[in-house]
């Protein structure tokens, strides 16, 4: 199934920042149901946010919408021209060139903003905003049903098959449980994987092919890097404490158990960094293509969308993630289970903690790394997340009770499947 | 079995840890002292804390000392204290923001799950300030003695050195710590499973009833995660406070991270201080109807083997993991895991207690990277209870007091240990794997009552309809000074 993942992102007249300002706070009041871009109209949509990035080096503050959507980029922003005419228009009211809201021009308009990202992870990869919560409904009736029976007594000596062929009739009785009793759609279609794979093969064997010049190039490049990882300064200390307070005034909101992340940060100067950090971002899109299908990212178990793209004519690196548990256990994650690959991307962007040939260090440096991460973090004006209160392994396991429900287990797999209720 | 995991790296030679200008309570939790007094006091005039501060710095309690009769003194302050004490602004910024900013922030309220019943508002002390009228703590002082007539007579002593200039105001009722034959009020045998420095002199170790904690892969942290100065789990030293290379501070020693400036935290520690009330009433009342419950449906089950589910160890201590059945009534080996042991929490549920509080190995994922990072949040906890027992049977009247936990922890870094354990696993609704549930015994349960599933076979059984049974009553963020830095603190000029 296709999934879209980009930001559309949009210049902003200085001038007019307070007025903007002012609307993304109506609309951070109430992501889900405000009148100007009510988020949960689009059921296609997973998870949503706004940022407005006015870092030092842009050269006009940066308008950031993010959408990680089911199906096309298209059909959304067809929807959201649709629907929300009167929050376009108040949301770039303080872009230069805003055609207005009829639909055509602002389509295009729109269109021509849209930043595809260099390299994206989608967690629940394969799976509808509608199946997932259809699966949570699924799960919750089963819990329901198992507990009415435990607390009669019901489950008293029941053996494990039996156990399944009670549940199993159950959810065929439950009117509202229709859309679950089909079987679920596969993650990903046969095409889509050997499309990946073959590309895959593809880049390896021109590597190969080209080793004869790429490795001396290689080599030279080490060298440069050798010479600029000494000369490029660092963080110097801690953020601002009053900036970090901003931001965690909007982190670990009680009911939900995510959280959302952005930066937007300097391209180091230089052919080689640009180079250097589209190329590591080619082969970690590649990667999560490949072997992130089923959740994990890197080892990390905990995000649901995140992407890189680089903005501003490639002189900024955009990051956004939504994830799950607090901002502390995320880079916590980051630190302890994909420091390498970390640091091969951000190594490019400034003031990283000092690193060694690329991949080395930074990251691992962990209290450097974590005021790193803090002092150029943007705050997320609006942030929209269509199930705030399932986290990542959550949605596997109900995706999984959904898969085994009629599928054929033998006595092992049964009673694995019982396990997941 | 897996390989063990190294908290030194190879080739590194372990830092010799200088015992002597650590406070007593980073070797020791006072065992062998049963009586436990916690005055929460304000400086009064800057002055006359200083003057007060220096005459009794001598006295406080430290790590090399041999275990003897008491009295003994540890002492705490808050970063509001050091400010009001007279520490320079380029010091007071190089302070970690918890403890810049405390405790009750909206976001530390959210994490730590002070809301509800545990809202700051409603606290007895470490209230945020409004006008100055607030009860922030500025001060700690933690007395420990072997009969209740020491502890009365080196209490007076010290209120009698407050001095008429008002040093020092104890700004709430201290309150009386005791030992219940090391267990806390819900029954439970606690302070096991210590992380263990890496180096600490064996014949030093914090020895306490029932178990000594016992060295192995599971305990040992870097001697960095509990003590400032030292290298951390990451090889770091670990960043506390330091101050100007000026002639007062030529006794401390250089910071390496911060050029021309001295160490001020060196061989000291973040004291996280929180007053927690239990309802044990309330505790054993739930098992009692669960059971009651559990009878109704045909399962003999009685209260202490829930009790047991909910905590992750029999009353005795000794752990589910390792006896699933009955409580042996001893606790063998603090040294178990969970992976290969029980992964699917058939034992000792995914949910339980200790199961949050320290994960271990974890469940599913490779078992030494999971061991690496659960030490990554290790806290050494030095607290214990206060307020009388409540009998078995007993229905505690209106009258009744409060009782509950003094929880002490130290750490070096508040957010990457003890703000992670509390949130990311005690409080987390989405702790491995788990959708919707906070931690049984401690958790802030919501409204309507929280839920705790108990893997079983062939399917979970779910208790509902949980309460909050520990509330907050206090708390602040504290900084632990070495010897030292007590001597440099007290010797602070007249701002």
């Amino acid at each position: 199934m296709k999934q879209s993942v980009f930001t559309v992102v949009a210049d902003v007249d200085p001038g007019r920042l307070d007025g903007l300002r002012a609307t993304l706070a109506e609309i951070a009041a109430d992501p889900a149901g405000n009148t100007l871009l009510p988020f949960a109209r689009f059921g296609q949509l997973h998870f949503a946010s706004i940022v407005l990035a006015t870092g030092p080096q842009l050269p006009a503050p940066q308008l950031i919408l993010e959408a990680n959507v089911d199906g096309s980029a298209d059909a959304f922003l067809d929807d959201l021209v649709a629907t929300a005419p009167a929050g376009l228009d108040a949301l770039y009211a303080a872009t230069p060139g805003y055609p207005g809201r009829a639909p055509e021009p602002l389509r295009a308009w729109l269109e021509d903003r849209i930043v595809w990202p260099r390299a994206y992870h989608i967690g629940a990869c394969g799976r509808s905003v509608a199946r997932i919560t259809e699966e949570r409904r699924l799960h919750q009736a089963i819990g329901a049903y198992l507990d009415r029976e435990d607390r009669n007594g019901g489950l008293k000596e029941v053996s494990a098959a039996e156990l399944r062929v009670r549940i199993v009739d159950q959810v065929a009785a439950e009117e509202d449980l229709a859309s679950v009793r089909q079987a679920a759609p596969p993650r990903q279609t046969g095409l889509e994987r050997f499309r990946h794979r073959a590309r895959a093969v593809a880049v390896v064997a021109m590597a190969l092919a080209l080793s004869p010049i790429l490795l001396p190039l290689l080599l030279v490049v080490a060298v440069v890097l050798l010479v600029l990882e000494q000369r490029d300064p660092v963080q110097a200390g801690p953020p601002d404490p009053a900036e970090v307070r901003l931001l965690e005034a909007d982190e670990d909101r009680l009911g939900c158990v995510q959280n959302h992340l952005a930066s937007v940060i300097p391209v180091k100067r230089g052919p080689v960094r640009i180079a250097l950090l589209q190329a590591v971002l080619y082969a970690v899109n590649l990667v999560a293509r490949i072997s992130a299908t089923k959740g994990k990212l890197s080892g990390i178990p905990s995000i649901h969308f995140a992407h890189w793209s680089l903005i501003d004519e490639d002189r900024h690196l955009l990051f956004m993630s939504n994830f799950d548990g607090s901002w502390e256990s995320y880079l916590g994650d980051f630190i302890d289970k994909a420091a390498v690959g970390l640091t091969a991307v951000w190594s490019n962007t400034v003031e990283f903690p000092r690193t060694r040939l690329l991949a080395l260090r930074g990251a691992t440096d962990g209290p450097r790394f974590r005021q790193w991460a803090r002092a150029h973090q943007c705050r997320t004006d609006v942030w929209y997340s269509a199930y705030p209160d399932l986290s990542m392994p959550a949605i596997d396991n109900n995706s999984a009770i959904r898969e085994g429900l009629f599928a054929p287990l033998d006595p092992e797999e049964t009673q694995q499947w019982l396990r997941r209720l | 079995m897996a390989q063990t995991a190294l908290t030194t790296p190879p080739g590194r030679k372990a830092e010799p840890l200088e015992l002597a200008d650590m406070q007593g309570l980073v070797a020791r939790a006072y065992g062998h002292l049963p009586f436990a007094r916690y005055i929460i006091g304000r400086f009064g005039d800057p002055a006359a804390a200083r003057a007060w501060l220096a005459g009794i710095a001598r006295d406080v309690c430290t790590a090399d000392q041999p275990e003897d009769d008491g009295p003994s003194l540890n002492i705490a302050f808050s970063w509001d204290g050091l400010r009001r004490l007279g520490l320079a602004d380029d010091a007071l910024a190089s302070f970690p923001r918890p403890l810049q900013e405390g405790m009750v922030t909206p976001h530390r309220s959210r994490i730590l799950g002070d809301h509800g019943a545990s809202d700051p508002s409603r606290w007895r002390f470490g209230r945020p300030d409004s006008n100055g009228a607030g009860t922030g703590v500025d001060v700690v002082l933690i007395l420990y003695a072997l009969t209740e007539e020491a502890l009365e007579a080196e209490h007076a002593a010290r209120r009698g050195a407050y001095g008429p200039a008002g040093a020092l105001l104890e700004i709430a009722d201290p309150i009386d710590g005791r030992l219940l034959d090391g267990r806390e009020h819900f029954g439970f045998a606690d302070g096991l499973s210590q992380p263990i420095i890496t180096g600490w002199p064996s014949r030093r170790a914090s020895i306490r009833p029932p178990a000594p904690p016992v060295p192995g892969r599971f305990a040992e942290v870097a001697p960095g995660e509990i003590l400032l100065g030292y290298r951390d789990n990451f090889g770091k030293p670990a960043a506390g406070p330091t101050v100007p290379d000026t002639a007062a501070a030529r006794h401390l020693a250089a910071a390496p991270w911060a050029r021309g400036r001295r160490d001020l935290g060196r061989n000291g520690s973040f004291l996280v201080f929180r007053q927690l009330a239990q309802d044990v009433a309330g505790f054993r009342h739930h098992l009692e109807i669960a059971a009651i419950a559990a009878g109704a449906r045909g399962t003999e089950v009685d209260p202490d083997r829930l009790g047991a589910k909910m905590v992750g160890r029999w009353k005795s201590g000794a752990a589910l993991v390792s006896s699933p059945d009955a409580d042996p009534g001893t606790v063998e080996t603090g040294d178990f895991g969970y992976h290969d042991e029980d992964p699917e929490g058939l034992r000792c549920p995914l949910g339980a207690h200790i199961r949050r509080a320290n994960p271990r190995d974890g469940s599913h994922d490779d078992p030494d990277r999971t061991l690496r990072s659960t030490k990554n949040h290790r806290i050494l906890r030095r607290g214990r209870p206060y307020g009388p027992p409540l009998a078995d049977g007993a229905d505690p009247g209106p009258a009744d007091p409060e009782r509950g936990l003094v929880f002490i922890c130290l750490n070096t870094d508040i957010e990457r240990q003890f703000e992670f354990v509390q949130h990311t696993w005690l409080n987390n609704p989405a702790f491995g794997g788990l959708d919707g549930e906070v931690d049984p015994a401690v958790g802030p349960q919501p409204d309507g009552g929280g839920r705790f599933t108990v893997p079983q076979g062939p399917v979970r059984h779910t208790m509902e309809g949980l309460p909050r049974f520990v509330t907050t009553r206090g708390g602040a963020y504290l900084f632990l000074p070495s010897v030292r830095a007590l001597t440099y603190l007290a010797s602070l000029p007249a701002g």
